[in-house]
């Protein structure tokens, strides 16, 4: 990086309307100016004090005539603005003065330039008339740019956009300025920055500039600048835009859970609200909306950090579109915070069980058939019940094989978002269900396994995925009640490329098996639920890896519709299946479903509640701006070229490099001497006034 | 002089003291003490020669000591106890009440004028007191005796400022009234005719008497270092007049200068002792004056 220039916006909007207005290296100095006052009220307080004196006779003296009072008085006012200006002029001169190169009238002789000029949009230029400070700022640069100047606008949140490139279209430049608008995206300096030097690259000119015109949010500094340099051959200029006195308060993080008992579904919702500037000292009210009405009203006292809860009793099932909302502030876009929840029924599970004795059911029945407190409805049938009423969850036990239409209709349950979960008994063909499993893309089963037989004991449980959610049950219970179970058959299936193993056997062959199937799972168990295959269903582990087994089925992958600003969205169906996604402004967006189920939604650029519908599917989420972009703290100009260039290796300490340079400026035109010249032709002036002054009240003259 | 025997004598320290006749001690016994101390033997105020007693004679006065020794009666003798007449002229003019630091020009012939009683009643010398401004406002007779110092004093303390200056009528009563030869010293800042003044002088003269004037100013009366456009009021008659102090100051200097000129010429003409004082001098200087003086007339 070649060199610096900082520009507070006051400062250069003066000097754009001075035209040729001062800077100053050392500006502290010019509160000496205010020792002007004391030749002027000395001045006034010796007139005062002069104008009448009492005297003992008048004999002795004569009367002077009217016309020498009169220029005597000139002379003084001449004397007293031969002081003023003096003084002035030696604040000024310690003041060290100098008039910014680009500043200088008349003067034809600098190079055009190259110039990058990057523009904040992020949501934090909001804040009222920051973002038209940064707009003037960036139609002034266009404005005093050279005819020959080439300019590229780059706009920038947490990416950058190139909105013009080089050119010496000024117009066009001023076009695209005047229709720039903050978003409501993050900030990241890093992205824009990079941008600005490759565009550079190719830049016509040698003298290459980048003017970055923002308010220099703290959280836009990322760790990407470690190894990040501008460029040797590119000056860098700071423009800070920024509004005194802020106040804002906005959701800094939420979190919102429901609680099912028996029908009755109770919402909790916990926020932390924080506040800046004159807000950390008032008390804020929250008010809870909920299908566009006030629920509920909190007032939380003025302090920096504040949680607040709310509960709220679903009355319906189906997706709840809600939000938190603050009193207005100086930032609007944070004041609301949108979120969505999806009341659900009690998830429902069919059991399928083609067993002699179904005895798989009746275990799986003991497990969740609990009553009206149960957590799941639980079923037991035919698996055409299936297909009538859309279960959840579908055990499928003790299946000889299975037909294309049963495997239809299992992959049709997984496909709507429903799991199925398989478990074998010595009914179990292991040719015959080896093409159902591949159909479901599973894998192969070849055989009923006997361990005893081949290994002389029984299986246990070898190998487990622990990080996997059914086994968060080992976490709580002890690895090793997971050991004591014996499997005396089981049915080795060899897995598919597209399947997980979550668990195995002793023996190394897999005990559990799991494939995603479009917006639902299939899990395969490879022993019996019942006692049939193993002694399983005896030990304390059972339910609890029931439960958990069937709370992943049910919701494998925790349901999310919260997102913030930028974020794809998932929208999961069948291949191909096209989406219509609604956002808030009302703007329909097309979402294709790709082979892998999943299709996403990236324009999530508005804050609000969005709605998705594919036929009579339809499922709602919520975008928030990230709240880190809402702690309005900012950098100044040295501050961020400190953290913008702290891996350069030629700038070790940025300000003293900035004042360096600035330095330089002020030492090639060392106007302090002009100043100085000034000041002693004043000096002889006012002495020689003075002393003629002096000369007639010597009581020697004359 | 010493320092520490002087430090009374200046009329800022004097200013201090509340009481008139306890300044005046302080400044003769200072003044004293300081000629016992200095080369000037010939005004000392000391012993000088015993005489024998006769009928008559103050009995303090007897050396009793002496008595003791040779069993003989002597009166004690000092030099200057010649029963001079002391006639103490001072003008309490509202021009007097000018001042451009602490002392008055009156305050300051107060204190000279309380000085010069003490001394002579301390030497048994009869004083009087007149007070003028266009006309005579207090007269006292000449005494010796110690308690008409007191009356003197009080009214010094309690005259009060008086009007304009004019010499001519208060200067020919004052020397119609006094008919016995003495000396006379006049006090004043002297603004006001010369020509009366001198004419007073005359009469003074022509009447045996011998006279003293002071002229008494203030600092700035005679430097008159004032700076930029002032007005000036005049004191006794309420005129005002608009001048460049600088330029003004030129003029008023050149003017003084030949207004003292006259002053000296006429009083040496007349045989009167002239001394011009600044209210910034030490008294001791007005009192050396007045001895010289007293013993130049005298022998």
């Amino acid at each position: 990086m070649r060199c610096l220039t900082i520009c507070p916006l006051g400062r250069d909007a003066q000097r754009s309307k001075a035209g040729t207005a001062l800077s100053f290296i050392t500006p502290l100095f010019l509160f000496g100016a205010a020792t002007v006052l004391l030749p002027v009220l000395f001045h006034f307080v010796r007139r005062m004090k002069a104008r009448r004196v009492p005297f003992s006779s008048l004999m002795l003296l004569k009367a002077t005539p009217k016309e020498l009072v009169k220029r005597r008085r000139l002379r003084d006012l001449l004397l007293l603005a031969l002081r003023a200006t003096m003084l002035l002029l030696l604040a000024l001169a310690f003041a060290r003065p100098f008039i910014p190169q680009d500043r200088i009238p008349f003067v034809t002789d600098r190079q055009e330039q190259s110039v990058a000029i990057l523009v904040d949009l992020s949501y934090s230029m909001q804040v009222s008339g920051v973002f038209e400070q940064a707009r003037s700022a960036l139609v002034d640069r266009i404005d005093t740019a050279r005819e020959g100047d080439e300019l590229s606008v780059i706009g920038f949140s947490d990416a950058a956009r190139q909105l013009t490139r080089l050119s010496d279209d000024h117009a066009l430049h001023r076009s695209v300025a005047s229709g720039l608008a903050p978003g409501y995206r993050a900030t990241d300096f890093h992205a824009p920055l990079r941008l600005a030097a490759d565009i550079l690259q190719d830049a016509r000119y040698d003298d290459r500039v980048v003017v970055l015109i923002s308010d220099f949010q703290r959280n836009g500094f990322s760790g990407s600048f470690e190894n990040f340099d501008l460029g040797s051959d590119i000056d860098f200029i700071s423009v800070k835009v920024t509004k005194n006195d802020l106040r804002n308060t906005y959701v800094e993080s939420f979190e919102l859970s429901t609680r099912r008992t028996g029908d009755a579904v109770a919402l909790r919702l916990d926020a932390r609200i924080e506040s800046q500037g004159q807000n950390v000292h008032t008390d804020q009210v929250v008010n809870l909306n909920m299908d566009g009405e006030v629920a509920a009203q909190r007032t939380v006292p003025g302090a920096p950090s504040v949680p607040v809860t709310f509960r709220q009793s679903a009355s319906r099932t189906g997706f709840f579109q809600g939000s938190l909302s603050l009193a207005e502030d100086d930032l609007a876009a944070d004041n609301r915070y949108y979120f969505t929840v999806r009341v659900t029924d009690r998830p429902s599970i069919l059991a399928v069980d083609r067993g002699p004795e179904r005895r798989d059911a009746f275990f799986l029945a003991s497990a969740f058939a609990l009553g009206e407190n149960a957590r799941f409805s639980f079923e037991t049938g035919d698996l055409r019940r299936a297909a009538i009423r859309d279960p959840d969850i579908v055990f499928a036990a003790n299946f000889t094989s299975c037909t294309d239409a049963e495997i239809a209709t299992l992959l049709g349950v997984a496909e709507r978002g429903g799991s199925v979960i398989l478990s074998f008994g010595d009914q179990v063909s292991p040719q015959a269900y080896s093409a159902a499993l591949q159909k479901l893309g599973i894998g192969t089963s070849d055989r009923i396994v006997t361990p005893r037989a081949s290994q002389g004991s029984d299986a246990i449980v070898g190998q487990v995925e622990e990080r996997h959610p059914i086994f968060k049950i080992l976490a709580t219970s002890g690895r090793g009640g997971i050991l004591r179970p014996v499997f005396r058959r089981y049915l080795r299936v060899e897995p598919d490329s597209g399947a997980s193993v979550l668990a195995t056997y002793d023996t190394g062959d897999p005990l559990l098996l799991e494939r995603r199937i479009g917006q639902g799972t299939l899990l395969v168990y490879t022993a019996s639920f019942s006692t049939q295959w193993t002694d399983f269903a005896l030990h304390e582990l059972y339910l609890p890896f029931l439960y958990q087994m069937a709370l992943y089925a049910y919701n494998p992958s925790e349901a999310q519709y919260h997102y913030a600003i930028g974020a794809p969205v998932p929208v999961r169906g069948r291949a191909g299946e096209e989406w219509d996604v609604q956002a808030p402004d009302g703007n329909v967006f097309k979402v294709v479903v790709d082979a892998s189920g999943t299709g996403f939604f990236r324009e999530t650029e508005i804050p609000g509640h969005y709605a998705a519908a594919h036929a009579r599917e339809t499922f709602s989420f919520s975008v928030n701006v990230d709240p880190r972009e809402s702690l309005l703290e900012t950098r100044n100009e040295e501050e961020a070229y400190a953290a913008i260039a702290a891996s350069t290796d030629e700038v070790a300490t940025v300000p003293e490099e900035a004042l360096l340079l600035v330095q330089d400026e002020e030492k090639e035109q060392k106007l302090w001497r002009v100043v100085v010249i000034v000041l002693l032709v004043l000096f002889a002036m006012e002495s020689h006034l003075a002393s003629r002054s002096s000369q007639r009240s010597s009581p020697t003259a004359g | 002089m010493p320092q520490a025997a002087t430090r009374f004598i200046n009329p800022n320290v004097l200013a201090r003291i509340s009481s008139l006749e306890l300044m005046a001690r302080g400044v003769v016994e200072g003044f004293i003490a300081g000629l016992h101390r200095s080369p000037y033997k010939g005004f000392s105020l000391d012993f000088m020669e015993y005489r024998p007693y006769t009928p008559g004679d103050d009995l303090q006065r007897v050396d009793w000591k002496l008595y003791a020794r040779t069993d003989r009666t002597y009166v004690k003798e000092f030099q200057g106890e010649t029963n001079t007449r002391l006639h103490l002229v001072l003008d309490i003019s509202a021009s007097m009440d000018y001042t451009s630091h602490e002392i008055t020009k009156r305050t300051y012939c107060f204190y000279l004028a309380a000085s010069l009683a003490y001394l002579m009643i301390r030497q048994r010398d009869a004083v009087g007191l007149t007070l003028f401004d266009d006309s005579i406002r207090t007269s006292i007779p000449p005494r010796s005796s110690k308690g008409h110092l007191h009356t003197l004093l009080t009214h010094l303390e309690e005259a009060k400022p008086g009007a304009e200056t004019a010499f001519e009528k208060p200067l020919h009563e004052i020397a119609e009234r006094q008919h016995r030869r003495g000396f006379v010293v006049i006090l004043s800042d002297l603004l006001s005719d010369p020509d009366a003044l001198v004419d007073g002088l005359r009469h003074f003269r022509f009447n045996g008497h011998n006279v003293l004037v002071f002229h008494v100013l203030d600092p700035q009366e005679v430097a008159f270092e004032y700076a930029d456009i002032v007005e000036f009021e005049d004191l006794e008659t309420g005129e005002r007049l608009l001048v460049e102090a600088e330029r003004a100051g030129e003029l008023y200097r050149e003017n003084f200068d030949r207004f003292e000129a006259l002053l000296r010429k006429e009083c040496a003409l007349l045989g009167v002792d002239y001394a011009l004082l600044t209210t910034d001098q030490p008294l001791d200087h007005a009192l050396f004056n007045y001895l010289s003086s007293r013993a130049r007339r005298t022998t």
